[in-house]
C-alpha cells in the first residue's frame, strides 16, 4: 500500500519552506526598516525646514538652523573626484593585468590589488591623515598655489590653504579606496572575453592599442560602466576614509583645498555630540538623503550589470 | 534454450509459449500525457503501457522522443519542478500514484531511480547507502550494517569497497560509483528500479558489469531502463517500448521489437535509418 | 616610429603607469601600517586595557570586545543568511518575488554602513535606553547578512540538479535533501562566503559609532557600551596624544592582519575541506 501524505515529513518540508521564506523576507523588512527609521527620525527636521532642507547651505547647530546643501555638495564633489581618477586608473590597471602583463607579473600584482580592497576604510583614513596629507601639502598644494591658481576656471579650485586635508584630499583618498574594486571588476570582465576574439583581432595585424580600444573595451562596456557606478556608490556612502581627511566644515567653497564635509562624515562627527533634538533629527535627515542618493545610483548600477 | 540459428519465426513462436506463463503487470501506465509547462504542447501523448513484474522493460527511441520523460513520471520526480504536470494515470500494484495526497517520499522509496551520470553523495560509501535508510528510521546499527553489506554485495561492489566503507564515495571510479548508486537504491528494498541511461557515462568494461548486474537484479526487482544503445536493450531487456515524438509507437517482447516489429517506424529505427 | 606605433606604446605605458600607481599606494599604505604599527606593538596590547589621556596601556578590552561583536553577529547572520539564500536558490530563477528580493539584497549589500548604524540606533539604542554590545552586534549582523545570502544562493545553484534528484529519488524529503545533501555539497563555498562577510565587518567602524559606542573598561556585558577596535582606533587616531596615536596604529595593524588571515582562510578553506574529505 502506498501511504498517503505522511503528516510528519510534510511538516518538515513546510516548516523549512516557511523558515527560509521568512529569512528571505527579512531582507525586505530590514531595508524598509532602515527607510522608515530614517524618515521617522528625520521627520522633525524635514517638517521644520521643508524641501528647503536639501537646498539650504546653512548648518548651524547652535542657532538650530539646518540645511543639507553643503554636506550634499561635499559628498557629490568628493565622489566625483574619486571616480574621475579611479575609473581611468582602474581601467588602465585592469588592461595591464589582463592583456599586457605576462602571467608572472599579473598574478601577484592582481593579488596585491585585491589585498588593497580588503584593507578596511578606517586604515585609508588614518593613512590619508598621517601620511598622505603632509606629503600632499608639501608636494602638490604649494606647487599648485604657485603654478595653477592663475589659470582660468580651474585656478580657483586650487586657491586655498595648503593644509593637506580638505575636499580634494577626501576625493583622492576615496579614489584610492575604490580603485581596487573597479580594477577587479573590469579585469574579470576582460578575462571572460574568449581568446578567439583576440586572436582574430591580432590576426588582421592590429596593435594591442587597437585591439583593446576597438574590440575588447566595447564588448565589456556595460561591465565597465557598472563597475564605475558601483565604485561611485561606495564613495558616496563611505564614512571613515572621508571623516579623517575632509576637515569637517559645513561650507560650500570653490576651492577644493578648503575643509568641507560629506553627509556621512557629518553624521559620524556630530551625532554623538548632538544634544538638541533638532540637531539629531537633521543628522538623520541627512542619512535619508544619502539613502535615496545611493539607492538611485546602486539601482542603476545593478540594472546595468544585469543586462 | 540454445537456438544458434534462430529465425524470426522461431523466436515469435518461442515467445508466445513463454508468454503463456502470463506475466503480471507491476505498474500500468494509462492514457498518460505529460506537460513540461502548463498549457504547452504535451511531451508525452496518451501513453498506455504495462510494466511487468520481475522483468526488465527497456524504453528506446531517438533523443527527445520522451523516453526519459516517461521514466521520470513513474516515480514523479518531475514533481520537484512546480510547473510540470501529468494527466491520465499510473498504477503501482493497482493503486494510482498520480492521485493527490500520495506520499511522494514513500512512492520514491518503492520506485527507486538510478541516473545517467553517477551521483554519489558527498559523504562516505557507508553513509551513501544509509542516507535513504535513515529517513525510514527504526533500524539498529547492526541492522543497518547488514543492509549495507547486503546491498553492496548485490550490487557487486562489496569486494572492492569492504575495506574502505568510510572513505569518501567520490574516490571511487565511475563504474563503481554507478554500482554504489544502484546499491543505494537496492538498500531501500524497492519494488521497481528505474534506470535512466545508466551506462552512458561509463567505459565498456564498467558497462558490462552494470548489464550483468541488471540481468541478475531482475529476479528480485522490476526494472525499467531507458537506453539509447539498442544492443544494450536487446541484451538486458525482456520487453521493449519504442517511442517517437512523445508517443509509444510499439510495445512488445524485446525479441519481437527487434526482429519482427509491426510498425514501419520501429523497423526503420532498429535498422538504424534514423535517430 | 610611425604614429600608429607611437600611439600603441603611449597607451601601453599609460596602462603600466596605472598599475604602478596602484602598487605605489598599496606599498605606501602597507609601509606606514607596518612601520607605525610595529612601533607600538608589544605584549602589552593584549594584557592591558585602553588607557586614559596621556597614559600608557593596551587594547585588551577593545580586542576582546571586537572578537565578541564579530563572532556574535556572524552567529546571528549565518542561519538567517543561509536560509534566505536557500529560498532564493530554490525559487524559480525568473520568478518576480525572487528577482525582487535578489535586487533588494544587492541594495542592502551596498547600503552605506553608517545608515545601518542609524537604523539600529533608532530601533535598539533608543528603545532600550542606551548604547550596548547587542546593538553593535545587530548592526554588524545586518552588514554580514546580504553577503552570506548571495554566496549561499550562488553556491547552492552550483549544486547539480542530479544530486537533488538522486536524493529525492531515494524517497528522502525535500528539506532533508537540502540540509543533508545540498548544504554538504555547497558547504565549502558557503563557508567561504561567511568568512568573507566576517572579514568585511571586522573593520567596520561607522555602524558601531552609535550602537556599541566604545568603552574604557574591560567588560563582556553585552547590554553595556562595548569596547571595540575600530572605534578605539578612530578615537585614538584623531586625538592629540602621541601615545594614543601609537596605539591606534598598532590596532590598525592588528585588525588588518586579522582581516588578511580571514581572507586567506576563506580562499584556502574549500581546498582543505576537499582534501580532508578525500583523505578519510
Amino acid at each position: 500500500m502506498l501511504s498517503t501524505t505522511n503528516a510528519r515529513a510534510v511538516d518538515g518540508d513546510s516548516i523549512f519552506q516557511r523558515l527560509s521564506f521568512s529569512s528571505a523576507i527579512l531582507i525586505l523588512l530590514v531595508l524598509i526598516g532602515i527607510l522608515i527609521s530614517l524618515i521617522d527620525g528625520g521627520w522633525q527636521a524635514l517638517s521644520e525646514f521643508g524641501p528647503g532642507f536639501v537646498f539650504s547651505n546653512e548648518w548651524d547647530p547652535v542657532g538650530s538652523q539646518f540645511g543639507a546643501a553643503s554636506a550634499i555638495y561635499g559628498t557629490l564633489v568628493s565622489s566625483l573626484i574619486a571616480i574621475v581618477i579611479a575609473i581611468p586608473a582602474g581601467l588602465g590597471t585592469a588592461i595591464f593585468l589582463a592583456e599586457l602583463a605576462p602571467r608572472w607579473i599579473s598574478k601577484p600584482v592582481g593579488m596585491a590589488i585585491e589585498l588593497l580592497a580588503a584593507v578596511p576604510s578606517i586604515i585609508y583614513g588614518m593613512w590619508g591623515l598621517f601620511v598622505f596629507a603632509p606629503w600632499f601639502s608639501e608636494g602638490f598644494q604649494f606647487w599648485a598655489l604657485e603654478n595653477l591658481v592663475g589659470l582660468p576656471v580651474i585656478g580657483a579650485w586650487f586657491d586655498g590653504p595648503p593644509i593637506g586635508i580638505g575636499l580634494l584630499t577626501a576625493g583622492l583618498i576615496l579614489s584610492f579606496m575604490i580603485l581596487p574594486i573597479i580594477t577587479a571588476l573590469t579585469r574579470d570582465a576582460l578575462q571572460t572575453i574568449p581568446n578567439v576574439v583576440r586572436e582574430a583581432a591580432y590576426g588582421v595585424g592590429a596593435t594591442p592599442f587597437e585591439v583593446i580600444t576597438r574590440v575588447l573595451l566595447p564588448s565589456i562596456r556595460n561591465a565597465a560602466v557598472g563597475a564605475g557606478i558601483l565604485g561611485l556608490g561606495r564613495a558616496l556612502g563611505e564614512t571613515m576614509a572621508v571623516a579623517f581627511v575632509i576637515g569637517g566644515a559645513n561650507r560650500i567653497e570653490t576651492s577644493l583645498f578648503m575643509p568641507a564635509s560629506s553627509i556621512s562624515s557629518t553624521i559620524a562627527q556630530q551625532f554623538n555630540e548632538a544634544t538638541n533634538e533638532m540637531h539629531i533629527s537633521a543628522l538623520i535627515s541627512l542619512g535619508l538623503v544619502l539613502f535615496v542618493l545611493t539607492f538611485l545610483v546602486m539601482g542603476v548600477a545593478r540594472l546595468l550589470l544585469k543586462k | 534454450m540454445n537456438m544458434p540459428s534462430a529465425t524470426a519465426e522461431n523466436i515469435v513462436d518461442l515467445s508466445s509459449t513463454a508468454g503463456d506463463i502470463a506475466p503480471t503487470p507491476r505498474m500500468e501506465v494509462k492514457d498518460l500525457s505529460f506537460f513540461y509547462n502548463k498549457g504547452a504542447e504535451a511531451s508525452l501523448k496518451q501513453i498506455n503501457m504495462p510494466i511487468y513484474n520481475n522483468k526488465v522493460t527497456a524504453l528506446i527511441g531517438p533523443s527527445g522522443c520522451g523516453k526519459s520523460t516517461l521514466l521520470r513520471t513513474l516515480n514523479r520526480i518531475y514533481d520537484l519542478y512546480g510547473n510540470q504536470a501529468a494527466t491520465g494515470d499510473i498504477l503501482l500494484d493497482n493503486e494510482s500514484i498520480l492521485r493527490p495526497g500520495v506520499d511522494l517520499n514513500d512512492l520514491r522509496a518503492k520506485v527507486g531511480m538510478v541516473f545517467q551520470k553517477p551521483t554519489p553523495f558527498p559523504m562516505s560509501i557507508y553513509d551513501n547507502i544509509t542516507f535513504g535508510l535513515k529517513m525510514k528510521g527504526g533500524l539498529s546499527k547492526t541492522d543497518m550494517d547488514k543492509r549495507v553489506k547486503k546491498a553492496l554485495k548485490r550490487a557487486h561492489l562489496w569486494k572492492e569497497v569492504k575495506n574502505k566503507l568510510h572513505a569518501d564515495a567520490s574516490g571511487l571510479s565511475g563504474g563503481q560509483q554507478q554500482r554504489l548508486c544502484i546499491a543505494r537504491t537496492i538498500a531501500l528494498q524497492p519494488e521497481v528500479i528505474l534506470m535512466d541511461e545508466p551506462t552512458s557515462a561509463l567505459d565498456p568494461i564498467a558497462t558490462v558489469a552494470i548489464e550483468e548486474l541488471i540481468t541478475e537484479l531482475r529476479e528480485k526487482y522490476t526494472i525499467v531502463i531507458v537506453t539509447h544503445n539498442m544492443q544494450q536493450a536487446m541484451r538486458v531487456s525482456d520487453y521493449t517500448g519504442f517511442m517517437y515524438l512523445g508517443e509509444l509507437v510499439e510495445f512488445d517482447k524485446t525479441e519481437t521489437i527487434f526482429h519482427n516489429a509491426s510498425h514501419q517506424k520501429t523497423r526503420d529505427y532498429i535498422a538504424g535509418d534514423f535517430g | 616610429m610611425s604614429p600608429r606605433k607611437l600611439k600603441n606604446y603611449t597607451f601601453m605605458a599609460a596602462c603600466f603607469g596605472c598599475a604602478l600607481f596602484g602598487l605605489v599606494i598599496l606599498a605606501s599604505v602597507l609601509y606606514s601600517l607596518i612601520g607605525k604599527g610595529l612601533a607600538g606593538f608589544g605584549l602589552h596590547l593584549f594584557t592591558e586595557i585602553t588607557p586614559g589621556p596621556g597614559s600608557n596601556g593596551g587594547l585588551k578590552n577593545a580586542i576582546i570586545g571586537s572578537l565578541m561583536l564579530t563572532a556574535l553577529s556572524i552567529v546571528i547572520a549565518t542561519p538567517l543568511g543561509v536560509l534566505a539564500g536557500t529560498w532564493l536558490s530554490e525559487s524559480e530563477k525568473s520568478s518576480k518575488a525572487a528577482e525582487a528580493l535578489r535586487f533588494l539584497n544587492g541594495m542592502l549589500m551596498s547600503a552605506p554602513s553608517i545608515l545601518v548604524g542609524l537604523f539600529v540606533y533608532k530601533v535598539i539604542v533608543v528603545t532600550t535606553g542606551g548604547f550596548s554590545g547587542w546593538a553593535g552586534t545587530v548592526a554588524l549582523a545586518i552588514l554580514a547578512l546580504p553577503i552570506i545570502v548571495s554566496t549561499t544562493e550562488e553556491m547552492l545553484r552550483l549544486v547539480p540538479t542530479t544530486l537533488k534528484e538522486a536524493g529525492s529519488g531515494l524517497g528522502v524529503s525535500r528539506w532533508r535533501v537540502m540540509t543533508q545533501l545540498c548544504y554538504r555539497a555547497a558547504g565549502p563555498g558557503i563557508m567561504t562566503g561567511i568568512l568573507l562577510s566576517m572579514a568585511r565587518i571586522t573593520g567596520e567602524t561607522a555602524p558601531l559609532l552609535f550602537t556599541a559606542l566604545n568603552s574604557n573598561f574591560m567588560t563582556t556585558d553585552m547590554s553595556q557600551p562595548m569596547a571595540n577596535l575600530p572605534v578605539t582606533i578612530y578615537q585614538y587616531a584623531m586625538s592629540p596624544y602621541e601615545s594614543w596615536n601609537e596605539l591606534a596604529w598598532a590596532g590598525a595593524l592588528l585588525i588588518t592582519v586579522f582581516i588578511l588571515i580571514i581572507n586567506l582562510l576563506a580562499t584556502a578553506l574549500p581546498r582543505w575541506i576537499k582534501a580532508l574529505r578525500a583523505a578519510k
